[in-house]
């Protein structure tokens, strides 16, 4: 438990060394990893990590040298992460998979093993493994929050945990993603949670999501389509006045439907 | 007997000061000041959170327990009168408030506060009574104290507002006045402020007003006003005054000017507004949108007047002539002063030439005498020469045909007198001696009344002209008002610009056949929404809710994100509130709460809303909005206390059961809040009123040991000790009451720190005494020790007496002590005792028969054969006893559920009846009770022929008997009972008859529903119970029992009937209500039924 809570306050630390200690732009600016001194001068190396006492092992021309936890050092982008990402691009998801694994074991309180979880999460839902790939966003909610202002993995995040069948799970998913997530993420959270309140015969419950997002989400046509067209089949099947109001609004916004 | 008596008494105790005052004096006492300074903020907090009832329960109780301090009186009654105020019970608060002293500074401010509740309420009267009081007060002499007179100028500065409000702007221009005169003149920029805020309210006062005297002295203080603002700077006051002044100037009918006068600032406008924005300052108080607004206004009134009817267009075109020809005749005066000054030089000096003329130029010493002669004659003979085409322009102007009768009249008058001028001019004589040009006598390019000329040619020019400059005029309005629509939307200006976009654009279309397009960009786009929202605000400001409705989600699905967000849903909330959504509420509160929570606003709109509906006894909507704000705000400040208060609106209905459910939320999510250990001892209370004995000490001992030394912590003490004993666990009932009593009597406590903590602590130690007594006699075990208990009792109930002489419970110990003594064998002993309470108590039901006494102490401890033996003992001996005694006997025995022995008393009471010599009417009533406890008492035993013969008896021979319905419906279970239902019908259709009271009614309904469901009449009893449960209220405490009866009978019915949904429905409301409710299990399980027949698809 100590251990965990240290990893976790070293790697917050870590992010601040990287990116301002230092004064880098961004840690893929280096070549090497490198560890300061506290004469100031910097130490590089071709590899870099923790030992079981929590220690930096930075592998040197002059062999391994040990480094005390509290020392500034700045981790280079592994070449593997880098390769990643490409990979991911391409499609290749197996073989990002792998490597971002590589980056996770061998990166561990490195931070990059943090950075890579999010894409690898992603990796195993593009391979087709939704209960991983949820796992390991369930995670990544709790680990880096950020990583879900990306609308495109808010959306994979909760079709993983809709396949995955973790009711509460994804309920608590879908209420942080109407919380704190972009407009667009929490439209898509509401229609879920409305037609998942629909299909449990929760009609009313399910009638609060549908009629906010066909009120206030007009500038997400996505979800305001189908918003509208669900809120007027409630409303005409328990006969609420504005059915009609609302028939009228999607037949005009969107008269393909 | 004693438990009942005594359980009573204490209730009436202790449930009265658990209910309202018990909470709140014990924690006021223990802590002292400190304690009473947090109850006064509580309080002053429930106030602030809109639960002003609950503010009065605090105070009143902090007032029962200092009742002779006078700095909590004094606080007191100013919380008292807050929470009137905002009760809106201003009659009673005016009575709090005399009560303070006259000169109180709270005492001002809450009867102007009060002012403000009545002018909410629409009593205008009375709130403008109440400010112009205050301001009178004032009238001589402004208030030295610099608070009083910074709280004079804000009150005034208030009192203006809701003027301001009310559209009566001259009230609210004299408040401002008021204001005025409290500012110190050192606080110049606030000066200006209300020097321009004054004058705008001047000039909408103005405005109303007919022309004269009353209206121009309006103008001149606005003018007064905005030159002082002038003088002061160039900021936004300077652009507030300069919007001001032209609003004098179109007021006094001079447009031409109003407008020059803004086209002249609209640089320094500009220059503001940016300045504005520089400073991300609100565009909404820019100047800028009140310079172009009026000048669209001022365009669209001239183009109107180009393209409209002609009278009044010519008649301004003829206006602006009569401007150029006084310009022409003011050049003729000054040729001829020039004249006539250089012929009287030339006179008084003869020989001397015009070259010579003092008024000379230097260039004229150049010229030759000729060219000098022309050119001081060209000043005559260019003005002539415009005079004579100006004349045919009037000419032209005269020959149009259709001129109203005036304006022909104007245009000859102005044409004879332009001919006049000319052949003055032409026949002046002093035209041979010239006159010294000046610029002045220009009639050329620098001619004065070449602007009017050509003001008249716009106003008289052909239609084409004229429609040509009108859509340029409107085009340039179009422009201004679009603008600040847009961009200024917020601003009291950007309303009315909104309002006259579309109808330019209607306009230009049909002048120019063209469709008029507005290009919106992105950030027009962005604009036009936050204007949406504005007039959202302007609607909503004027109740108009579904217009404000339509415009705020307009504007937010434009705008749906930004600081200006959480206030409109503020807003939207309130306004789907008054057009009756409760839906749109509902999903409005909850898309705030999620989506907006971390916003401050957030969830104090979740509580309006819901108090919103509280106050109107909705309690679907207010529940469900308060659980809302629960789940999704656990932690905000109000969120204990809201649980507080809405368990104390269940407890106030007695309904235990949920209210408890509430404390529990408060106990177990806000162990450091304020509610927290009133919550823990209602949670007590509300076992212990329900005769779960053993739960409620289980709480109470928490209570005991968390709270902190004082009253609160006695009471629980107290309470669980009680607890204990009605569980029979006496001899820890004994070590609370002792405990208790060791607290109570400790000299150096707080317990005894002052004189009303000295009376309370009395009050307490007078019952763990007596009840330590009690429970020493009722001690059985161990067996060998039950003597010494016994005598420890009896020391005890001495102690009692001895300590508490004038105690209620005095005779009762007395009684307790003889009756101890006889189970101790000591009947000398307890003989004594019984005479001893006859002579000291007579007036005691004890005191006046020893007997019955005795045998209502044995009862109260228990021995109850030894209370047999002495009832055997005086039927035995009955000669000696009258039937009255054998009555009361009866009914004693009768309560301890000793009901042979009731019958054998009652039995001897009716024998005696006959024999004894008793007034007739006593003997009538006499008879009645003993027959009505003698039925009681058969029933009970399941004597159910014996129960009907007395109570026939009863109803046969005294058919106007008090107990008229009572009997019937023993009667009718007694009916019942025997299986005799027609008659049981019978007997209850008199109660239908003669009963006024729904009460009885009901109950009568639900015996006539079990005997109709017990004759197989099952759709007619489901409708008797359906009659309860779908016309009475389950919020009141006495319909609650009936009610719960009916609905369980109900669902049980309607399982019978095959009706599932019905079932199902009934049983959700029933578990909804009664939760742990007696029929509980039995209809959980009729539901489960219900839903599997309904979903096998039977229904």
């Amino acid at each position: 438990m100590r251990k965990h809570v240290f990893q976790r306050l070293r790697e917050a630390w870590l992010t601040a060394v990287i990116l301002v200690a230092f004064g880098l732009p961004a840690t893929n600016a280096l070549a090497r990893h490198q560890v300061r001194l506290p004469s100031g001068e910097i130490v590089e190396g071709t590899a870099i990590r923790l030992d079981d006492d929590g220690n930096y092992v930075l592998t040197t021309p002059r062999g391994d040298l040990t480094f005390p936890p509290d020392t500034p050092v700045a981790v280079a982008e592994p070449r593997e992460f880098t390769r990643a990402q490409q990979l991911l691009q391409q499609g290749r998801n197996e073989e990002a998979l792998r490597l971002l694994q590589v980056v996770v074991e061998n990166y561990r309180g490195l931070q990059w093993d943090r950075r890579a979880l999010p894409l690898l999460a992603d990796a195993y839902f593009a391979s087709g493994n939704l209960d991983r790939a949820a796992e390991i966003y369930e995670n990544v909610a709790s680990e880096m929050p950020e990583a879900f202002d990306d609308d495109d993995r808010v959306a994979k995040y909760l079709e993983a945990l809709v396949r995955a069948g973790d009711e509460a799970a994804l309920r608590r998913a879908l209420h942080n993603t109407i919380r704190n997530r972009s407009r667009g993420s929490a439209a898509r959270a509401q229609m879920m949670r409305g037609n998942l309140n629909f299909e449990r015969g929760e009609t009313e419950q399910a009638l609060l999501d549908f009629l906010r997002t066909a009120v206030f989400f007009r500038d997400i046509p996505e979800f305001h389509a189908e918003a509208l067209a669900k809120t007027v089949q409630i409303m005409r099947q328990s006969g609420h006045d504005d059915a009609e109001t609302f028939a009228r609004q999607l037949a005009e916004l969107y008269p393909d439907r | 007997m004693i438990n009942g008596t005594l359980k009573r008494k204490y209730l009436a105790i202790g449930l009265g000061l658990a209910l309202a005052v018990y909470p709140v004096v014990s924690s006021a006492q223990r802590g002292g000041d400190a304690e009473i300074e947090r109850e006064f903020r509580f309080a002053a907090a429930l106030i602030d959170a809109d639960y002003p009832e609950y503010a009065e329960a605090i105070v009143d109780a902090l007032l029962a327990a200092h009742p002779d301090v006078t700095d909590v009186r004094e606080r007191a009654n100013v919380i008292r009168a807050q929470a009137m105020v905002a009760r809106r019970r201003f009659e009673e608060a005016e009575r709090f408030l005399n009560e303070l002293p006259p000169d109180s500074p709270r005492a001002r401010a809450i009867r102007l506060a009060m002012a403000d509740g009545y002018y909410l309420m629409g009593n205008y009267e009375a709130c403008t009574a109440i400010y112009e009081d205050f301001f009178a007060q004032y009238d001589e002499e402004l208030p030295e104290d610099p608070d009083l007179l910074r709280f004079f100028a804000e009150a005034a500065y208030q009192y203006a507002q809701m003027l301001i409000l009310r559209d009566d702007p001259v009230g609210a221009a004299a408040a401002y006045a008021h204001v005025l005169r409290a500012i110190d003149p050192a606080e110049r920029e606030m000066r200006r402020t209300v020097m321009v805020e004054r004058s705008e309210l001047l000039l909408r006062a103005a405005e109303d007003l007919p022309p004269g005297e009353e209206r121009q002295a309006k103008i001149d203080q606005a003018i007064e006003h905005c030159r002082e603002v002038l003088w002061g700077g160039m900021d936004l006051w300077f652009g507030r005054a300069v919007i001001c002044l032209a609003q004098t100037y179109i007021l006094s009918d001079d447009r031409d000017t109003a407008i020059e006068l803004l086209q002249t600032n609209l640089r320094m406008l500009r220059t503001v507004d940016d300045l504005m924005r520089d400073a991300n300052i609100p565009l909404t108080e820019s100047p800028l949108a009140g310079a172009r607004s009026l000048l669209a206004r001022l365009y669209i009134e001239e183009a109107d007047l180009l393209v409209g009817e002609r009278g009044a267009r010519e008649a301004r075109g003829l206006g602006y002539l009569r401007q150029a020809y006084d310009a022409y005749e003011s050049i003729w005066r000054m040729i001829r002063r020039g004249n006539q000054r250089d012929a009287q030089w030339l006179e008084r000096n003869p020989g001397r030439t015009v070259a010579d003329l003092p008024s000379r130029r230097e260039a004229d010493r150049s010229l030759d005498a000729p060219t000098l002669e022309q050119e001081r004659r060209a000043p005559f003979t260019n003005l002539a020469a415009a005079l004579e085409r100006f004349r045919q322009r009037l000419d032209a102007v005269g020959g149009v045909q259709g001129w109203s009768e005036a304006n022909r009249q104007t245009a000859t008058d102005l044409r004879e007198k332009t001919v006049e001028l000319i052949e003055t001019i032409r026949t002046y004589e002093g035209i041979r001696i010239g006159v010294t040009p000046s610029r002045e006598m220009d009639v050329g390019e620098r001619f004065r009344g070449r602007e009017a000329l050509e003001r008249a040619a716009f106003f008289l020019g052909d239609e084409e002209d004229r429609k040509q400059s009108a859509v340029r005029r409107y085009t340039q309005a179009l422009q201004h008002d679009y603008h600040v629509f847009v961009n200024y939307a917020g601003s009291p200006w950007a309303r009315q610009s909104g309002e006259r976009v579309d109808g330019l654009k209607s306009t230009l279309e049909n002048l120019t056949g063209q469709t008029v397009r507005i290009e919106v960009g992105a950030e027009s786009r962005l604009r036009s929404g936050l204007a949406m929202i504005t007039q959202g605000r302007t609607a909503f400001r004027q109740s108009n809710y579904a217009e404000a409705v339509e415009r705020f989600v307009d504007g937010l699905n434009i705008r749906p994100t930004g600081d200006h967000v959480m206030g409109v849903l503020a807003n939207l909330i309130d306004a789907y509130s008054r057009l009756e959504k409760p839906l749109y509420v509902r999903m409005l509160a909850e898309y705030i709460g999620e989506r907006f929570g971390d916003h401050a606003m957030a969830p104090t709109t979740l509580l309006r809303i819901a108090r919103f509906y509280y106050d109107r006894d909705d309690p679907d909507m207010y529940l469900d909005l308060y659980e809302r704000y629960l789940q999704l705000f656990p932690n905000h400040y109000m969120a204990s206390t809201i649980l507080f208060m809405l368990g104390e609106q269940r407890w106030e209905v007695k309904d235990f059961e949920h209210a408890r459910g509430y404390y529990r939320r408060v106990v177990d999510n806000y162990p450091q809040s304020g509610e927290f250990m009133r919550a823990l001892n209602r949670i007590g209370w509300s076992y212990y009123l329900q005769d779960q004995f053993a739960e409620a000490a289980d709480v109470f001992e928490q209570v005991a040991e968390r709270a902190q030394p004082g009253m609160l912590r006695a009471e629980a003490k107290l309470s669980l000790a009680d607890s204990l004993r009605q569980t029979g666990q006496y001899m820890q009932a004994i070590r609370h009451y002792r405990e208790l009593s060791r607290w109570l009597e400790d000299r150096g406590s707080i317990y005894r720190a002052t004189a009303a903590a000295r009376e309370q602590s009395e009050r307490l130690l007078e019952q763990a005494m007596f009840f330590q007594g009690h429970c020493l006699s009722r001690v059985e075990e161990p067996e060998d020790r039950i003597e010494e208990f016994r005598q420890g009792a009896v020391t005890l109930f001495r102690e009692f007496v001895t300590r508490f002489p004038r105690s209620e419970l005095a005779p009762l110990a007395l009684g307790s002590t003889g009756a101890v003594l006889l189970a101790l064998e000591q009947a000398d002993a307890a003989a004594d005792v019984y005479d001893e309470l006859a002579r000291n108590y007579p007036e005691s039901e004890a005191g006046r028969d020893a007997r019955f006494a005795m045998i209502r102490s044995l009862l109260d401890i228990g021995q109850m054969r030894r209370a047999r033996e002495e009832l055997t003992a005086m039927i035995e001996d009955a000669d000696r006893h009258t039937a009255s005694q054998f009555l009361r006997l009866g009914r004693i025995f009768s309560e301890s559920r000793d009901h042979p022995s009731a019958i054998r008393a009652l039995d001897r009471a009716v024998a005696k009846l006959s024999d004894d010599a008793i007034e007739p009417d006593q003997r009538r009533a006499m008879d009645q009770r003993a027959r009505m406890l003698l039925g009681q008492s058969h029933f009970a035993q399941g004597n159910h022929d014996e129960t009907v013969r007395h109570v026939r008896h009863l109803i046969d021979n005294y058919p106007a008997s008090a107990m008229f319905f009572e009997a019937r419906f023993l009667l009718g279970r007694a009916y019942q009972s025997l299986g005799r239902i027609d008659e049981a019908v019978e007997t209850l259709r008199d109660v239908f008859r003669q009963a006024q009271d729904q009460l009885l009614i009901n109950r009568a309904t639900l015996l006539f529903a079990e005997l109709q469901a017990g004759r197989g009449e099952t759709s007619e009893a489901l409708a008797s119970f359906q009659r309860i449960v779908l016309l009475e209220n389950p919020e009141d405490p006495e319909v609650r029992p009936m009610f719960e009866q009916a609905l369980a009978s109900s669902v049980g019915l309607f399982v019978e009937l095959g009706r599932w949904n019905d079932a199902v429905e009934s049983a959700d409301q029933y578990l909804r209500l009664f939760p742990s409710g007696a029929d509980a299990v039995d209809v959980r399980n009729w539901r489960v039924q219900a839903v599997m027949q309904r979903e096998g698809g039977n229904q």
